[in-house]
Order: C-alpha cells, then structure tokens, then sequence
C-alpha cells in the first residue's frame, strides 16, 4: 500500500465517522432539525467555487462525510484499461515454437541541454508492437497507433514465417554440464 | 551521548546508502550467435541462468543473430549462458557478469 492508498483509507474512514457521529448525534438528541434557526448556519466552502450552506449542522455533517466517502471511493477506482484483441494467422514449419512478443509504446522525451532528465509521463498506451518469432526464421512485425487501440482490435493478417536456417546437430560438447539445479527454461524470468 | 547517537545514524546511513548502490548494480549484456556458415541465426532463445539471482525473461536473437539483455544483476559467481531451439538446448556455458557493459563471445553453432 502506498500513502495515497493510506490517505484514501483515512478520508474514506473520516466520511464513515462523519456520516455515522450526525446520525448519532441526531438520534441522541445534541443536535435537532426542527432547532435550526437562520442566523446559525453552517458553510462549508472549497476554493472559492463551491460553496454548501445549510442551518442545518447535522446535514451538513452528513454531505461532508458521505462526501469524503464518495470521494476516497471514486479514487480508488482502478483506471480501465482497454483489451485489445489481436487476430491472424501464421503459418511456419514448427507452430509450437513460434513466439509472439508484444510491446507498448508509452510515449517518447528527451533529456535537457545538460543531460538530465526531467519528465512526467502519463502511461497512456499510445502504440503496440507486435512481433513474431521462431527459429531459424526471420521475425515478423505489426505496429498497431491510437487508432487500433481505442478500437480494440489489431488485424495481424496472413504471416507467413520462411525458415531461413536449419536446426544445428546438438553438440555435447557444446553443453557444459551444470553443478547447481537450475529453473527450467518455462520458470518465470525473474529479470532481463 | 547525542552526539554518539548521531554519529551511529549518519554510520548506519552511509552503510544502507552503500549496501543500496553496490546491490543495484546492473549490467547490459549482448552478444551475437551465428551457424558454421557464419550466417546469423535468428529467432534462438537465450536465457541467463544463476543459481542465486534464477532464470532471465527469456530474449530472442533479432534477424542479425544479436540479443540484448538490459538489466542482469552483476554478480560475483557466472552466469551460465543458455541457448535454445524452441525448447530444446544448443548450447550452455558460464561468464562472469561484471561492469556495466558485457559483451559475450560469438558463438558459433
């Protein structure tokens, strides 16, 4: 969890007490409705825009903490992000080795007059690559921009993948044995 | 004794803030496979293995039979260096990850 997390947690948690402390205190009697006079009003205002008045404290509490509820749950939300579905067919020697690498390109900066870099960049995906490969075989690519994205498709067409160079004779010599036990070739990659 | 205290804050500081620079140490490394006919072989699968650090995501050679591992752990033991067909082995043997840059001997398959 990071501290935004904490915070929403901690506004989220306010609204609860707000909403549940005016209802208490309404049903306990501290504050009425039918007491509220128009000279004791609450205001509560945000920057200069937005500005709630009412004679009535208990629901001006109440606006206040469901506010703070709705608010720490609209921000929590998590951002939608779009599949994208991507359709073809490939046709190579081995199918079973074929491997389609996909990358997104988020967007490009450059570094200051003395080097640095300096940015903020919003992770928007703004292009998708998408590249075919097997061995022996020379890789294929799709590059797929905003357009294919926001529609949620990318047509790959037909592929047609030509062997280019044939599986060399294994050779033991060419094997080291290894002393340790190490992760098979389909443990997940740990770095790159 | 505030100054002692102190002077144990900054200590164990500096020793975190070294501990953190020499641990994140990281290596490019790269190097080309190519068969007996000195042809570029593309489409190999080359994976990094360590007993400590584990497996790489696994890289692709490009149509120039090169591969390109950006981030690898620099490491006082090797590496073993791991070529394959799909999934069958070519070839595997051990480098040392050292410096910022490690270029890998050709190979020749």
């Amino acid at each position: 969890m990071t501290t935004f997390d904490y915070i929403l947690l901690m506004l989220g948690g306010c609204g609860v007490i707000l909403v549940l402390g005016s209802m208490g205190l309404l049903h306990k009697g501290v504050i009425k409705l039918s007491t509220a006079s128009s000279k004791e009003a609450v205001s509560i205002q945000f920057k200069q825009t937005i500005r709630v008045t009412s004679h009535y404290p208990a629901i001006a509490l109440f606006i206040v903490g469901l506010t703070g509820v709705s608010l720490a749950a609209f921000m929590a939300k998590p951002s939608t992000v779009r599949p994208l579905a991507l359709e073809g067919n490939i046709k190579a020697r081995d199918l079973s080795s074929v491997r389609i690498e996909v990358t997104a390109g988020l967007c490009a900066t450059k570094p200051a007059t003395d080097g640095r870099v300096i940015d903020t960049i919003s992770p928007q995906v703004k292009e998708v690559l998408v590249e075919i490969k097997a061995p022996g075989c020379n890789p294929e690519s799709r590059k797929f921009g905003t357009k294919e994205i926001a529609s949620g498709k990318a047509a790959l067409g037909d592929i047609v993948l030509d062997q280019k160079i044939e599986m060399p004779e294994v050779s033991p010599e060419n094997i080291k044995p290894a002393t340790v036990s190490l992760p098979p070739l389909s443990a997940p990659g740990g770095f790159n | 004794m505030k100054k002692l205290l102190r002077l144990a804050v900054l200590c164990l500081a500096l020793a975190g803030l070294g501990w953190h620079t020499t641990s994140a140490q990281l290596a490019m490394v790269e190097g080309g496979i190519y068969s007996k006919a000195n042809a570029p072989i593309p489409g190999l699968t080359v994976s990094l293995v360590h007993p400590v650090v584990g497996r790489s995501s696994p890289c692709m050679t490009n149509a120039q039979g090169w591969y390109v591992f950006h981030n690898v752990p620099a490491r006082p033991e090797p590496y073993y260096f791991e070529v394959y067909w799909g999934t069958r082995l070519l070839y595997r043997n051990t480098y040392l990850v050292q410096g910022p840059r490690v270029l890998l001997p050709k190979i020749v398959l």
